[in-house]
């Protein structure tokens, strides 16, 4: 059998025809199942009424407000402009890629590459004019009424501007980041906004405008005859670097296309995943942060997307207690840099400033939230005992240890730096020890029950469980001296009944 | 059924082909060439390059070296017309039946006749009266069958199957390897990995072992 011309090409669009269509009809299908019409219809009317109201309720700046506005704002968005143009040079990840499926029957089948990747276009294309459209409405609507002056052009200038920059991120990502018109637009978007940003501090506005003349039409600063111009100017640019670039020929895939879209598709299920999440407010997986980072790493064709960039030794001998010890050092080290970074000075700076100030209760909250952020980030985790039982009392353990041993050492680095600072040693200082077990325990406890040990309402509210012994006796007015020894022990009673107490983890 | 490439040059041939992901090098300057005709059974440990190998052959890893499907490089749509890759777990559109994949995926290959042709050989599989299902609705062996089904209803020169007996029962088996020998008989040319001792031994062709990115036996 030999090829058949363009059949290929026809297949690939009814494909696209078919599912792209029923994929829409099932979400119309589930909106109004889930919804029903007359919400949908009652939401659209109470959306269209408070938007005509919230226009409505705008009121007119004062001139010279109005003149201060326009002054910056210009300069403003012209920045704004030009970052996203800068952002669109250098970017190396293609904006247009495919799906596993289509990988597997598109991109290795007898379509022309222009078909294959006329929905990717459409996809990246369509949210950016969407966008464009409803800021550049915006605009239009809201500039007259709070400046006084016809702001159309918005509505042909925002959406171009939106479709240019996912041309210029193909253009950039098919030359690796390297492409001289991209760079050119880009450069000259840099330019215009330092000119725009010069002349509106120099006070020339003339010069201001002319350097800044996107966002000043876009705020209807210039005539509309003008901003009309610019935005048929703009049109034609774009139109013409769509032509130049090529995309309606393209007979092979690109390469970046091809090495890039398993990564890209596997990170937008990520985030969809994590949306949907946040959406239902159920329990993200704790292993899709790892995993995201892997896919950027390998997307930049980094090595640490194949092995980690330093592997721990697991201790052979010591049991539960040190592999749990060494699987939360391990899971913190690879975690958030930044969380790690903020770690040690944390630390050490509540112990520096440890009951320096305030009644004794109010005196341990801080501190208290901060040694349970520590704890929730050396937590070992679920990861290693899912699936199977695993001793709950050497996990426990392990957590207060690293914990207590953290704390130890903030506390002594602390008295260091204080003899460095040529202040005395905190007498406080000691109590930092049991209050960081206490807080380890708590988020121990409360991270057992619930889906991620790490989230910010375990430790949250640990840090202000921890502080409840504390701040009772500092409400009864118990004198500091006794307090602090009573609040000592209560904290060393809740890590000890934890160690006690831990349950098995099946 | 007669399966005819572009002419002279062979249906494949891999020029000094090297493969590095993130630094790490998959395949180490490989050298394959397949004339019409040739059945290459690709044996090796896990992790020994065979997915890649395959993927790199068909254009969807960007690679080191030359490779040409029929004279064109891959890739290029002159090559892609004339190759059809099956990866060890082919994806399937959710929202299509597994009737409209045979027909659409089938056209897709660019052949008079593919539709049909993957149809008779969703019949051939057993999928007769699976036809009007989502691919949700079929076992991991189905839609494997269904996958193979497209590919081999399109004919194209040169198959390329990355562990294509791993789901499917002993007839379906027995089916696909007949069908590859058929396939290669009339011209065509077949690349297929596997680890099944029992099947390499009844594959009709050649046998060729990757080892950590080379050629086993090979300096």
């Amino acid at each position: 059998m030999r090829p058949a011309d363009g059949a290929a090409d026809t297949a690939v669009r009814a494909l696209r025809r078919a599912t792209l269509g029923r994929s829409l009809r099932a979400n119309v299908r589930w909106a109004v199942r889930a919804v029903g019409w007359g919400s949908i219809v009652y939401l659209v009317f109470w959306a269209v009424v408070l938007a005509i109201a919230a226009l409505q309720s705008i009121v007119p700046l004062a001139p010279p407000i109005a003149a201060a506005l326009t002054r910056w704002a210009v300069p403003g968005a012209s920045a704004v402009l030009a970052l996203a143009l800068l952002q669109a040079a250098r970017t190396q990840v293609t904006p247009l890629w495919l799906d596993r499926r289509d990988l597997t029957h598109l991109a290795a089948g007898a379509a022309r590459a222009a078909t294959v990747l006329a929905w990717p276009a459409w996809r990246a294309a369509l949210p950016a004019l969407v966008s464009g459209l409803v800021v550049g409405g915006a605009l239009a609507l809201v500039v007259p009424r709070l400046l006084g002056r016809p702001a159309t052009a918005a509505v042909l200038l925002l959406p171009t501007l939106a479709l240019l920059l996912p041309l210029l991120r193909w253009r950039a990502a098919l030359a690796a980041g390297r492409d001289a018109i991209a760079w050119t637009i880009a450069l000259a978007g840099a330019v215009a906004a330092m000119l725009t940003a010069g002349c509106t501090a120099a006070g020339v506005t003339g010069c201001s405008l002319a350097a800044g003349a996107p966002a000043a039409a876009a705020l209807g600063a210039l005539t509309p005859a003008t901003g009309f111009a610019l935005a048929l100017g703009m049109i034609v640019l774009t139109l013409a670097l769509a032509r130049r670039t090529g995309l309606a020929r393209l007979q092979a895939l690109p390469p970046v296309v091809m090495r890039q879209s398993e990564l890209l598709a596997e990170l937008r299920a990520i985030a969809t995943l994590r949306g949907l999440s946040a959406i239902t407010a159920s329990a993200p997986d704790p292993g899709a942060r790892f995993a995201e980072a892997r896919a950027r790493d390998a997307l930049r064709g980094r090595r640490s997307a194949f092995a980690p960039r330093w592997r721990p030794r697991v201790p052979r001998r010591g049991g539960a207690t040190s592999a749990f010890a060494w699987l939360a050092l391990v899971r913190a080290w690879r975690g958030s840099p930044l969380a790690l970074l903020a770690l040690p000075p944390l630390v050490v700076g509540v112990a520096l400033t440890t009951g320096v100030n305030g009644p004794f209760g109010g005196a341990a909250l801080v501190p208290g939230l901060a040694l349970a952020w520590t704890a929730a980030v050396l937590h070992p985790g679920r990861a290693g005992w899912e699936g199977f039982s695993v001793d709950g009392r050497a996990r426990t353990l392990a957590h207060l240890l690293l914990v207590g041993s953290l704390t130890m050492t903030a506390t002594i680095g602390a008295d260091v730096v204080r003899a460095l600072l040529g202040l005395a040693p905190a007498t406080e200082g000691w109590l930092l020890l049991p209050l960081g077990l206490g807080a380890a325990a708590l988020v121990d406890t409360i991270g057992a029950r619930a889906a991620d040990p790490r989230a910010l309402g375990v430790w949250l509210l640990a840090g202000l469980l921890v502080t409840v012994p504390a701040a009772l006796l500092g409400w009864f007015a118990v004198d500091a001296a006794i307090a602090a020894p009573l609040a000592a022990w209560a904290w060393l009673l809740l890590a000890w009944v934890r160690v006690v107490m831990a349950p098995r983890y099946v | 059924m007669r399966v005819s490439g572009s002419g002279a040059a062979p249906l494949l041939e891999a020029r000094d082909l090297r493969v590095t992901l993130g630094g790490v090098v998959i395949l180490d300057g490989l050298e394959l060439t397949l004339e019409a005709g040739a059945a290459v059974w690709l044996e090796g440990p896990n992790g020994a390059g065979k997915t890649t190998l395959l993927r790199a052959l068909a254009g969807l890893l960007p690679s080191d070296g030359d490779v040409f499907v029929s004279g064109a490089r891959a890739g290029s749509q002159a090559a892609r017309a004339q190759l059809r890759l099956v990866p060890d777990s082919a994806p399937l559109y959710e929202d299509l039946t597994a009737g409209e994949h045979a027909r659409l995926l089938g056209r897709i290959a660019g052949r008079e006749n593919a539709d049909s042709a993957a149809l008779a050989w969703c019949e051939r599989f057993g999928l007769s009266d699976r036809l009007d299902h989502y691919p949700a609705a079929l076992s991991r062996g189905m839609r494997q069958k269904l996958a193979l089904a497209i590919a081999l209803g399109g004919a194209p020169p040169l198959l390329l199957l990355d562990e294509p007996f791993n789901a499917l029962d002993a007839d379906a088996g027995t089916a696909l390897l007949a069908g590859l020998a058929d396939h290669a008989a009339a011209g065509g040319a077949v690349l297929v990995s596997g680890h099944q001792a029992d099947l390499a031994a009844r594959w009709p062709g050649s046998h060729r072992r990757l080892q950590a990115g080379h050629w086993a036996g090979a300096e």
